[in-house]
């Protein structure tokens, strides 16, 4: 199969099935490492898998090479020690996509998929919830195989919905979480700043490890153009109409404080907030996240 | 006033506007319409900052458009003109430049000579019009309209008649006469000139915007001498007139060659006139300056000249009803044109060849009756010269007598006969084609008639009727003698009211001074006006010398002309030596000026002007609101397009 975690989201997205768009990613980017981060020190023996190319030959079983001529690399169960939420962001401003490329929400949903995978693959209970105005669908944390095909259809069935209350949204499922985790929330973040960071440090006292991943357009990261534009709201569907000088000066400013207000936050609050474009390849985007949270995984 | 541009053609480039509006439509770009994630960013300042831009857009668009027009409407050259104006504006115009360089024309004002201040505008002007204007002014000499050339002439003003029928003609003969004619007439408007142009223009108008120059002095002030007589061997005699300001102990001397006699102070009262005597031991016959030594404004008209053997004396007979022509003689004795000669009144029937040949004037005033003796007096006249004033009959019959005594002198003559009109005529006076009316003033003549007169008078009119017959004339005979006829005869009668009115001195002074003019002997006569050639058709070639003693060139016509002033010599073999004294023209002194009249309907299109006027109302080339202003506004608009450009390019929020 071919490696699809190293072609663009764009190629990404003619596959429709969000289940094989997650295997394939995961897959690549876990080929790609040098050090499997999350496959550990666990002496359960779980199964073979074949050695891809790149991959340290340490980890290939000799033995069962010279048996069989084939190059293949044992797998070790790890105790599940981590309950993760996924909380993602449906509200109606995630379907914006300049050009051709996915949308926000559907980028979203095939990062949250490929995490969710990954913490399927290392046992980790992982748990999916989706909000827009209010906390939507919520699947608590299990490390079953089962809850995988739970999170892809309810992803694979989520659609883009109302305006966003982030914060609203992250203290209902504070307020659900019992014990020590990680959340990982995937939004685009258009709320007020105040409203979200009193809602992840909500998450934080309900000691959870919390990772941010800010999902954008790179239209909405640079909004460079010419002549003028009328915008409509997709939350609220208000009008404007501005020329393109305008536009960009006013978006490039209100983001630059967005985000000086959100960075200094998670800062302070030891929150891992990571910019994820949408036509920044997946794996690249994983990978930054994984290497965050190395000792996680 | 209407503002009028010299090149409207440039106006085509207007087309330009087209283009930027067309640039600016098409660098409008077009609105793209997106369903953006949010517009939390986007404040209410975003979109006033909006509106802000496209105004300046449109600020900056109409600014430029402007910018365009400014620079056209510049090479465009706007200026503004009245009404007699408008053919400057167009390309094609023709422009005939007038310039009065009679002698009046050198009056000094502010250092200038008023004749070199109209050469100078004439420049001027002409550096103002377009150059698609073709610019002609007057020449003298070739007396017709020429392209103008030069810059920097230098004025030299002309003795004589200006001329002005010849003008017009030439004008109106003129190739260029149909292609928007504009004259610009430049002088003092001295009298005649404003009357002879109202009469020209009343005979035959021009089809041409007229726009008249007055350079007229603006306090006008002038000294001058004139009628010197020589009294016997121990002094001259001679009159100084001050004009518009008195004259306080002015210095007349008399030159002779390099020798002059002591000044002589004399004070004359504003606009008054004083004779002087100044001694001078006249011994033997000689060319004499006399000189006004005043530094006033119009120099020409300080020095004039005498023979000193020129003893000015003419008798005047009269011949007819003695009771009738007493009042004439009077009035003659009044005139003192005779400069103290005798005025002898006589009969027909007892006039003797004694009377006759001892007068240079004889003034035949309807005889009445055959005079049989007259006729042969008169035919037997051989003496050179001499002139005669014949007024015909009023009396049919009368007539008869007259035929009868004139057809000896001019066989030629036709029968006369009487024209009894049913409508009295009137003397069109002055009549500007005689010279016998030179500076004439214009008098209103509606009182004046005339109900029967004799015709056809022999010889050149002198003056015509409202109906087109001719109440004076003149001629010279077989015999060299000067005439003048009249019509009428010569003092009050039933056919006419002339004689009974305020111009019968006037009119007899000028018939007298005419006829005078025209002697052959020593004589004076006026610089500028032609006068009998006194050594043509001689047996011998005769000579004429100058003041200086330098031979005149002469041309072999019958008329002559001398351009200036000073004692002529006259030699030839088979006359005795005589001298001409030639003066300016007295009318050139008077400080009278009259611009054409206007308010009658006479004009069309003309306008009097200053010399500053003419200026203004012509393109401003280097002064004046219209030159600057434009300037000022493309300025303006290349700062404020600027400004705006920079603002529409800008992040900032500007205005």
């Amino acid at each position: 199969m071919k490696n699809l975690s190293l072609i663009s989201p764009q190629d990404a997205a003619q596959i429709k099935n969000l289940s094989i768009r997650a295997k394939c990613i995961v897959e690549g980017t876990m080929a790609g490492l040098h050090k499997s981060p999350y496959h550990g020190f666990s002496a359960e023996f779980l199964e073979y898998r074949p050695y891809f190319q790149g991959e340290s030959t340490r980890r290939i079983d000799w033995r069962k090479f010279a048996k069989t001529e084939r190059a293949v690399v044992r797998l070790f169960e790890d105790e599940t020690n981590l309950s993760a939420h996924i909380l993602l962001d449906k509200s109606a401003s995630m379907q914006f996509n300049s050009g051709d490329a996915l949308s926000k929400f559907e980028y979203a949903k095939t990062l949250a998929a490929s995490i969710c995978r990954i913490f399927i693959a290392q046992r980790d209970a992982v748990g999916l919830a989706m909000f827009d105005q209010a906390l939507g669908v919520l699947l608590p944390p299990k490390s079953t195989n089962i809850q995988m095909e739970h999170v892809l259809k309810a992803l694979e069935n989520a659609q883009a919905g109302d305006t966003t209350c982030c914060a609203a949204a992250i203290e209902s499922l504070a307020v659900k979480i019992n014990k020590r985790g990680m959340t990982i929330v995937i939004s685009d973040l258009f709320d007020d700043p105040g409203e979200i960071i009193r809602g992840l440090r909500h998450l934080k006292f309900v000691k959870q490890d919390v990772i941010v991943l800010w999902v954008l357009d790179p239209f909405e990261r640079s909004f460079r153009g010419e002549g003028s534009y009328r915008l409509s709201d997709l939350e609220n569907g208000r009008e404007l109409l501005l020329d393109a000088d305008t536009a960009q000066r006013f978006f490039s400013d209100g983001m630059k404080k967005h985000t000086d207000a959100l960075v200094h936050a998670c800062r302070e609050l030891k929150i891992d907030l990571e910019m994820v474009s949408t036509d920044e390849p997946f794996h690249q985007a994983l990978l930054r996240i994984l290497e965050k949270r190395r000792h996680h995984f | 006033m209407p503002l009028h541009f010299y090149n409207p053609e440039f106006f085509l480039a207007l087309a330009f506007l087209a283009g930027i509006l067309a640039l600016h439509l098409l660098k409008k770009s077009k609105t793209v319409t997106i369903r953006f994630s949010s517009l939390r960013f986007f404040t209410t300042d975003s979109v006033q900052r909006t509106q802000r831009r496209k105004l300046r857009k449109l600020l900056l668009m109409i600014t430029r458009l402007l910018l365009v027009a400014c620079i056209i409407a510049m090479f465009a050259r706007p200026f503004i003109s009245s009404k007699s104006f408008n053919n400057f504006q167009n390309p094609n115009a023709s422009v005939f430049i007038w310039v009065d360089q009679s002698p009046s024309m050198e009056y000094i004002e502010k250092s200038l000579a008023n004749g070199q201040r109209a050469f100078d505008l004439t420049d001027s002007i002409a550096a103002r019009l377009p150059l698609s204007a073709k610019i002609f002014n007057y020449d003298y000499e070739a007396e017709d309209f020429v392209e103008y050339r030069s810059a920097n002439r230098q004025f030299r003003s002309v003795h004589g008649d200006l001329k002005l029928e010849k003008v017009f003609n030439a004008l109106k003969a003129h190739k260029r006469y149909s292609s928007y004619p504009v004259l610009i007439v430049m002088s003092d408007f001295q009298e005649p000139t404003g009357v002879q142009i109202d009469s020209l223009m009343s005979k035959n108008g021009l089809k041409a915007d007229i726009i008249f120059v007055s350079l007229k002095p603006e306090s006008p002030w002038n000294y001058a001498i004139s009628n010197v007589d020589v009294i016997g061997r121990e002094a001259v005699e001679v009159s100084t007139e001050a004009s518009g300001k008195k004259l306080v102990n002015g210095k007349v001397r008399l030159l002779t060659g390099n020798i002059g006699t002591a000044p002589v102070k004399m004070t004359v009262d504003e606009n008054g006139t004083g004779r002087v005597v100044i001694p001078f031991s006249n011994r033997e016959n000689k060319i004499c300056k006399l000189v006004l030594d005043e530094k006033d404004p119009l120099q020409f008209d300080n020095v004039t000249y005498i023979y000193s053997g020129q003893q000015k004396r003419s008798d005047i007979l009269v011949l007819g009803n003695t009771d009738e022509n007493f009042v004439l003689s009077a009035a003659i004795h009044a005139l003192g044109e005779n400069g103290g000669g005798a005025v002898t009144v006589k009969s027909c029937l007892d006039v003797t060849s004694s009377n006759i040949d001892r007068s240079s004037v004889i003034i035949i005033n309807h005889p009445s009756v055959p005079c049989p003796g007259l006729e042969k007096l008169l035919s037997s006249r051989n003496k050179n010269g001499g002139s005669f004033i014949y007024c015909l009959s009023e009396d049919s019959l009368d007539l008869i007598s007259d035929y009868s005594l004139l057809r000896k002198r001019f066989p030629e003559i036709g029968m006369l006969k009487h024209s009894l009109l049913a409508q009295p005529a009137n003397p069109v006076l002055p009549d500007i084609n005689s010279g016998l009316w030179y500076g004439f003033p214009e008098k209103k003549l509606s009182q004046l008639t005339i109900a029967s007169y004799a015709k056809v008078l022999p010889g050149i009119p002198l003056c015509h009727l409202s109906d087109g017959g001719v109440l004076f004339s003149t001629t010279d005979d077989k015999l060299g003698a000067r005439w003048i006829f009249s019509a009428i005869p010569l003092g009050v009668s039933n056919v006419s009211t002339i004689w009974q009115s305020a111009v019968f001195v006037p009119v007899l002074d000028r018939m007298l001074k005419f006829i005078d003019s025209r002697g052959a002997s020593d004589r004076i006569v006026i610089a500028g006006y032609p006068v009998k050639n006194p050594v043509l058709s001689r047996k011998e070639k005769g000579f004429i010398y100058d003041s200086d003693g330098k031979p005149v060139v002469l041309p072999d016509r019958p008329e002559i002309v001398f351009q200036t002033p000073g004692i002529y010599k006259v030699v030839a073999s088979d006359i005795p030596v005589s001298f001409i004294n030639v003066l300016p023209d007295s009318m050139e002194s008077k400080m009278n000026f009259r611009t054409p009249n206007l308010s009658k309907t006479l004009y069309n299109d003309a306008v009097i002007c200053g010399a500053g006027e003419i200026l203004s109302l012509t393109r401003q080339k280097s002064t004046g609101v219209l030159y600057y202003l434009p300037w000022i506004i493309i300025g303006l608009l290349i700062l404020f397009e600027v400004f705006l450009w920079e603002r529409v390019n800008s992040n900032g929020d500007g205005i």
